[in-house]
């Protein structure tokens, strides 16, 4: 098999509780292939956030390797890892957490321009208002404050900051379980556009699998650090194996009309 | 006289639309309602004009009143989204769920604490005698709102009200609690005033359901009529917008557009 955009094996990564070493990553193993989405389904406390933050090296697992394109990521010296960090974004659940508040549309977007020295300053409006198009938000937004966004506005700002880079592989993480419904499905339409037409893999970490079945191609299911259970949307939920993908299953709320 | 009746209320917070306007509502005892509604529908508010607990700056006209007068705290339990909200950080969970019934119903510490230690076991806490000395930062978020709604409880109140009470939980621990409110209602011959985004959790926990958006009411009626035949678009829109288990794999989802018109777009 070739090797995919992002193959991780036998991560672990334990933390220190009242003493005791309790293992948050138990032995993880992955792949994500170019332009494909895989979700990593779980509770809370599953590891699935730990697993996320590892593999972009924002917490350092204690073993495993996480090859990205053919480079292991971990061990890799700052420098070659700061050539690698354009290609790979992150979208976060709370837009509103992940902006300065006071800074405007126009900084935010040109931020990943100018940290990573993409383009000239004399581009970065530009390349901003370009952006704002890709997420469909329209370019009168580019001089508002972040708080002064709706919540569906802020996500697709998020998105179009992890777009700014052109990254091969985008982390999700619930990226619409604080947006009301009648946006939320606006976004998960663009997430899946933006796929189709420039190639992206997603890894989506989401605990709802209604929406897991929604974008997704590929589920693993996480359950104490560990993945109980992955497989294709269609046969993972079609018929689960694991407890905790029943759980999940059975967890989703269904429309009772009596 | 219904059980709660709400009759042409209207909130203002300051300048600007006003969070509610021109509703009205009426509950049966024992009946379950669910609010539903976004972000800005005015659905929270409604739940704090309710329990009579909107600040004093709020212009309110209309009005909220109940068959018989109920007093917060006693006959009158509440619930929030957040449960750090209503727990008080450096008390054991103890004192304060056996501190509402001291206050309220005039019991012993001694019989209090003892009946905290059975809520808390029919809230499904382990050890909850060991529980009772612990303190909210010692259990994870599903165990503290079921700790929350053993303090709601503890003075045997008519009325539950629960504002979004499992939004921050995964859904596996929403699942949990959505069924033990659901057998606590029963058991209690509780009305319940459920408050929540998720159209289908209304359908599963209110027998009438009241659609709010922008500060307005919808519709409201039974929970099977406004689902099956809503009357109105919005309520129509949210039922198609829904995701499932049945959600067509790799499809384009419908989305809302103006005048909640549902769009699917190709993909």
């Amino acid at each position: 098999m070739a090797e995919a955009l992002l193959e991780v094996s036998g991560l672990r990564k334990s933390f220190w509780r009242a003493g005791r070493a309790v293992a948050a990553l138990d032995g993880v193993a992955l792949r994500v292939p170019a332009g494909t989405t895989l979700a990593l389904a779980g509770a809370s406390g599953s590891g699935k956030s730990t697993l996320a933050r590892c593999i972009l090296r924002l917490t350092e697992p204690d073993a495993g390797s996480v090859r990205f394109a053919g480079t292991e990521l971990l061990g890799l010296a700052p420098a070659a890892l700061r050539a690698i960090r354009p290609r790979v974004q992150m979208v976060f659940q709370d837009p509103a957490a992940a902006f300065n508040p006071r800074a405007s549309v126009a900084r935010i977007l040109a931020d990943p321009l100018r940290v990573n020295a993409l383009a000239p300053r004399g581009e970065w409006r530009a390349r901003a208002l370009a952006l704002l198009d890709m997420v469909r938000l329209p370019a009168a937004l580019i001089d508002r404050r972040s708080d002064e966004l709706s919540g569906g506005q802020r996500q697709r700002v998020a998105i179009a900051r992890a777009l700014a880079t052109n990254p091969e592989l985008v982390v999700l993480d619930e990226p619409v379980s604080a947006l009301d419904v009648s946006v939320r499905n606006a976004v998960l339409n663009l997430l899946l556009d933006l796929q189709q037409r420039s190639g992206l893999a997603y890894l989506l970490i989401a605990h709802d699998l209604a929406v897991v079945r929604a974008v997704a191609g590929a589920v693993a299911v996480m359950e104490a650090g560990r993945i109980v259970e992955h497989g294709t949307v269609a046969e993972v939920f079609a018929r689960p194996q694991a407890v905790a993908t029943q759980r999940l299953l059975a967890a989703v709320p269904r429309l009772v009309v009596g | 006289m219904s059980f709660l009746s709400v009759r042409g209320l209207g909130v203002a917070y300051g300048r600007g639309p006003p969070a509610l306007a021109d509703i009205t509502l009426a509950l049966d005892a024992g009946q379950r309602l669910a609010v539903l509604g976004e972000s800005g529908s005015g659905k929270s508010t409604l739940a704090m004009a309710i329990c009579g607990l909107l600040p004093p700056t709020a212009a309110v006209s209309g009005t909220v009143g109940f068959a018989a007068p109920l007093l917060l705290g006693r006959d009158v339990g509440v619930v929030f989204q957040d449960p750090n909200g209503s727990l008080n950080p450096v008390l054991s969970i103890g004192e304060q769920i056996a501190e509402v019934a001291v206050v309220h119903r005039g019991r012993s510490w001694r019989a209090a604490r003892a009946e905290a230690a059975r809520l808390l076991d029919r809230m499904g806490i382990a050890q909850p005698h060991a529980a009772l000395s612990r303190h909210p930062h010692e259990f994870s978020g599903g165990q503290r709102q079921r700790i929350a709604l053993a303090a709601a409880l503890a003075a045997d109140p008519v009325l539950l009200v629960a504002d979004e009470p499992t939004s921050a939980l995964d859904t596996v621990m929403q699942h949990q609690i959505v069924g033990l409110l659901d057998e606590l209602v029963r058991e209690r011959g509780l009305t319940l005033l459920f408050i929540t985004h998720d159209i289908a959790l209304a359908s599963m926990l209110g027998d009438e359901v009241a659609v709010l958006h922008g500060g307005r009411l919808m519709e409201a009626g039974p929970v099977a009529q406004v689902l099956r035949r809503p009357a109105h678009r919005y309520t129509a829109a949210l039922l198609a917008a829904r995701l499932d288990l049945d959600t067509r794999i790799g499809a384009r989802l419908p989305e809302i557009g103006a005048d909640f018109a549902v769009v699917v777009p190709h993909g």
